[in-house]
């Protein structure tokens, strides 16, 4: 149980959560939490929890988790069809969503529970904003490996108050808060985004933040280097490769600051960490992914993939409800699909992407799902892009009526968008969809 | 020159946003139409440090909320429309 995590002496007293509304979680409330949770969903089921950064969500987080069940984290602004065909896919037994006050919750009565693995203990979508069916399992041992990992290679002391601005169904934002409480340390959590006053206000409070690239983007238009920011000592960067200058007037400020800007890398299937570039090397590996984490060892295969061996790597993948009966099936194993060379000795650096996926806003975004489901609805489409920028290809001349539709359906920020009207997309000679070529027409547009 | 800026400050806003010139009126407010989100906010700052020749404040850029208010926090900039 990842409630576990918390350090054996920690004081009850001592504060897990404190959330925008003044409302706090201590570490002697979780054996509470636990029973309020096994008592409201009876049995042991798979619950849908849509995330907010409260302290109600947070505590049903724990307590449903504590409680037994599997937790299956989703954001809070999914479509009401996704979650409905998730609901129906994997038979949830009960949905927990934020209310004004508490979380609310449906049970759902007309479900067969499926059979769950006794040590599936959480799961979450392989691509957060188009809400795929397709889910990555975990036991809480898995994750719990990886958040003592992080504490280890970052020093986390229980006087850490980081703000905790990332949603939990993101594995990164997962992350933060595990490998908090393993420390017995205090998370502030905010709803608020770095373009509101709160968030500057809860930001003068904490010791460290963390972030992907969009939000290291913004924080540095926002005159990051100006602001005082009196407690702040760590800043860490997840999510996909920031750029260069980004990255290197971070490097800068945080030298001036005397802050700690440390780059990391993972995969949600790998629970997430994998490696982490530490602030002293930065200067000279801007473009690295670092050395792998404690616990964690990298190997580059023959085809230059890499490959991570760790305790954390996720249990399996699952499609159908059936799956979610099924064990350990990667032993610790995973082939990353980022294809990397070795600078130095144990040092990596990726060149490139097998998989078909790309990241907005550090949201992990499958180009096979946005086709598949906007192919679904009657729009043909290849997509294809790099991180920040989506290029939607269409045979079709209105490209609004997609370009809405896409928008509607997995919330994409506007401006990572774009949509393309094309004569006839490139094929190879067996039919399929030439996907090298495409890529050459997306750069077009980027 | 108050034209001249009130030009200049449609033209950032509609380089900005991609939005048509005739939009940009005193009330178009922060987040209540698709191509005003956080993203382009950024852009729009960026756009408008660059016309008035400028540095803006975090306050400043949080507080820009409407056209209108983007004139006020402007003007305290010596940008006068």
């Amino acid at each position: 149980m990842l409630c576990e995590l918390r350090p054996k002496n920690v004081s009850p007293e001592a504060i897990l959560a404190q959330d925008d509304t003044g409302a706090r979680l201590c570490y002697g409330d979780l054996d509470a939490l636990r029973d309020r949770w096994a008592a409201q969903v009876p049995g042991r089921q798979i619950v849908a929890l849509l995330c907010a950064n409260t302290v109600p969500m947070l505590g049903a987080y724990i307590g449903l988790q504590a409680a037994g069940h599997t937790v299956l984290l989703l954001s809070s602004k999914i479509a009401k069809s996704t979650l409905d065909s998730l609901t129906q896919l994997y038979q949830i037994g009960a949905i927990v969503q934020p209310g004004p006050e508490d979380a609310i919750v449906e049970l759902r009565t007309d479900v067969t529970a499926p059979d769950l693995h006794p040590d599936l203990s959480v799961c979450l979508s392989t691509s957060g904003s188009t809400g795929s069916p397709k889910l990555v399992r975990f036991t809480a041992k898995q994750l719990a490996e990886n958040a003592l990992s992080i504490a280890s290679y970052l020093n986390l002391t229980p006087d850490e108050k980081p703000l905790a601005h990332l949603p939990f169904e993101y594995s990164f934002g997962l992350s933060v808060l595990h490998s908090h409480m393993a420390v017995g340390a205090t998370l502030l959590l905010t709803e608020h985004s770095v373009m509101q006053k709160q968030f500057w206000e809860r930001f003068e409070h904490a010791t460290s933040v963390a972030g992907v690239p969009f939000h290291f983007e913004m924080l540095l238009r926002m005159r990051l280097g100006r602001k005082s920011l009196p407690n702040l000592r760590t800043l860490t960067q997840a999510g996909g490769r920031l750029e260069r200058k980004d990255a290197e007037a971070m490097h800068t400020i945080a030298t001036e600051k005397g802050w700690k800007f440390h780059i990391m890398y993972g995969q949600t299937e790998a629970g997430p960490r994998i490696s982490w570039l530490p602030f002293d090397k930065m200067a000279s590996h801007f473009d690295c992914i670092g050395y792998a984490i404690p616990g964690v060892s990298l190997e580059r295969s023959s085809e230059g993939n890499l490959v991570v061996n760790s305790p954390s790597i996720m249990m399996g993948y699952a499609e159908t409800a059936d799956d979610l009966s099924k064990g350990d099936q990667m032993a610790g194993k995973l082939m990353t699909g980022d294809l990397v060379e070795e600078p130095e000795l144990g040092l990596f650096r990726i060149i490139g992407r097998k998989n078909r996926f790309i990241k907005l806003q550090g949201n992990r975004v499958s180009l096979s799902d946005v086709e598949i489901k906007l192919g679904e609805l009657g729009f043909p489409v290849c997509c294809s892009g790099e991180d920040d920028t989506l290029v939607v290809f269409t045979e079709q001349s209105d490209t609004d009526i997609i370009r809405s539709t896409a928008i509607g359906l997995f919330s994409f920020p506007t401006r990572s968008l774009k949509v393309v009207h094309i004569e006839a997309f490139p094929r190879r000679s067996n039919e399929k969809i030439d996907y090298a070529a495409l890529q050459l027409l997306a750069q077009e547009e980027i | 020159m108050s034209t001249d800026n009130n030009e200049k400050l449609v033209g950032a806003f509609v380089e900005a946003l991609q939005i048509e010139a005739i939009t940009v009126t005193d009330e178009l407010q922060y987040n209540t139409i698709k191509e005003w989100d956080s993203v382009a906010h950024m852009t729009l700052v960026a756009a408008l440090e660059e016309v008035f020749d400028i540095m803006l404040d975090t306050d400043d850029i949080i507080d820009m909320s409407s056209v209108g208010k983007a004139k006020e926090i402007l003007g305290r900039y010596d940008v006068n429309f």
